[in-house]
């Protein structure tokens, strides 16, 4: 599916206030989800290579920008698998209405079984966790907004 | 055992590079963990630790690496990551392969990969590689946790949907780790110069010539959820699993690697 086309599809979904919606062509089918802020269904994975985890990669960042509130971001410094604890079951690192120093970690990005901490670089208060735990992030994708 | 067979400091020393300082420890919460605490404490030469028992190792996703005493490697090093260096996670899959080639060299050739950098011997858990990132005062360190099993105590159970294999079958034991851990020390960072200069692409074709997984059915799960399940094909010039699926080809940078199991 064409690249340009899922931007659009977006751009549909932003303007509508539609949660969800899921086109099919053909083999292909792409479902686009508010919520989440990213498109998911594992049998997307467009033929071209787009990186990382198996979910087209440009596309989440569009409305997500528009809808983020307001405050300093905390950025992805990589593609991998964004994580809340560290481990499964166990205490997130921080919540949304916490406050942070500078150095705490926010979350961990795992690629490739590097554990990479991602430590606040701000302090203030966690007024948004913009991604869910184990789900794919891109390079420069905004993990958390601090005020 | 014998005090023959523990960790020897002066000979590790006497086999790598002269400016690595160098640790051993009878026991250690984990040798990441210590390595980690050393580092911001303003440690600032190559360190290398190892470390006859862990009380918890690490492995992904919070899960434990057993680590029995007296009986196999578990060490870890670090390395300065410039900030610059791009695609830098693939890495992992050099040391891994690192430890392959350290294995060749004592004549065990039949040692193969599970992505990312899992080590298998006759398709059982030999080997494995962690490693954290940690940034201090604006430099980026990755530590590298090695553990390898070399004579497991008789009847040993691991918590991991692969059993466990030693090297104790193939003539090395305990008394053998201390040359190992050099051995591994040193291999791992000749092929990280090397990566550094030429990316993972240098390395693609000898990893894929390893790899226990190519061709076979496979599924890729991320805490219990299923990500993907295809043929597995390789690994890109990145370091990324390849997965074949009905519609196409998946990459993917995360995720647990496993057979897909007959029903």
């Amino acid at each position: 599916m064409d690249i340009r086309k899922i931007k659009k599809l977006i751009e549909l979904l932003d303007e509508s206030g539609v949660a969800e919606i899921e086109i099919k062509e053909g083999e292909e089918s792409v479902r686009i989800s508010r919520q989440q802020n990213v498109i998911a269904a594992a049998p997307v994975a467009a033929p071209a290579p787009v990186a990382a985890a198996p979910v087209a990669a440009e596309a989440p960042a569009a409305p997500a920008e528009n809808a983020l509130p307001s405050g300093h971001k905390v950025e992805s410094p990589m593609v991998g698998s964004f994580y809340r604890s560290s481990a499964p079951g166990s205490a997130p690192f921080t919540d949304v209405g916490q406050t942070v120093n500078v150095g705490d970690t926010l979350c961990i990005i795992e690629a490739m079984k590097i554990l990479n901490p991602i430590e606040a670089d701000k302090a203030g208060t966690v007024k948004a966790i913009l991604v869910e735990n184990g789900q794919p992030v891109e390079f420069g994708e905004a993990l958390f907004i601090i005020e | 055992m014998s005090s023959d067979d523990s960790l020897n400091l002066n000979l590790i020393k006497s086999m790598i590079k002269a400016e690595t300082e160098v640790f051993i420890f009878d026991e250690l919460e984990s040798t990441n963990q210590w390595l980690i605490e050393r580092l911001s404490g303003g440690a600032n030469h190559p360190l290398l630790c190892a470390a006859e028992s862990q009380n918890s190792g690490r492995g992904r996703s919070g899960r434990v690496w057993q680590s029995p005493a007296y009986c196999n490697i578990y060490m870890s090093f670090c390395r300065q990551i410039n900030h610059q260096q791009k695609n830098i996670t693939a890495i992992s899959l050099v040391m891994g392969l690192a430890i392959i080639r350290v294995l060749k060299n004592h004549g065990i050739a039949e040692a193969k990969l599970k992505w990312p950098n899992d080590i298998l011997l006759a398709g059982k858990k030999l080997a494995g590689v962690l490693i954290e990132a940690k940034k201090i005062d604006g430099v980026l360190y990755l530590v590298v946790g090695i553990g390898v099993n070399v004579q497991m105590p008789e009847g040993f159970e691991i918590d991991s949907d692969l059993s466990w294999s030693d090297l104790s079958a193939h003539g090395l034991l305990p008394k053998d780790r201390s040359r190992m851990i050099a051995m591994i020390y040193n291999e791992c960072q000749l092929m990280t110069e090397l990566f550094i200069d030429k990316g993972f692409a240098f390395f693609q074709e000898e990893w894929c010539s390893v790899d226990e997984y190519a061709g076979q059915e496979v599924v890729v799960m991320d805490q219990d959820k299923l990500v993907v399940a295809g043929v597995a094909a390789g690994v890109d010039e990145t370091g990324c699993l390849l997965v074949e699926t009905d519609t196409g080809q998946t990459k993917l940078v995360s995720g647990d690697l496993s057979l897909r199991k007959r029903r």
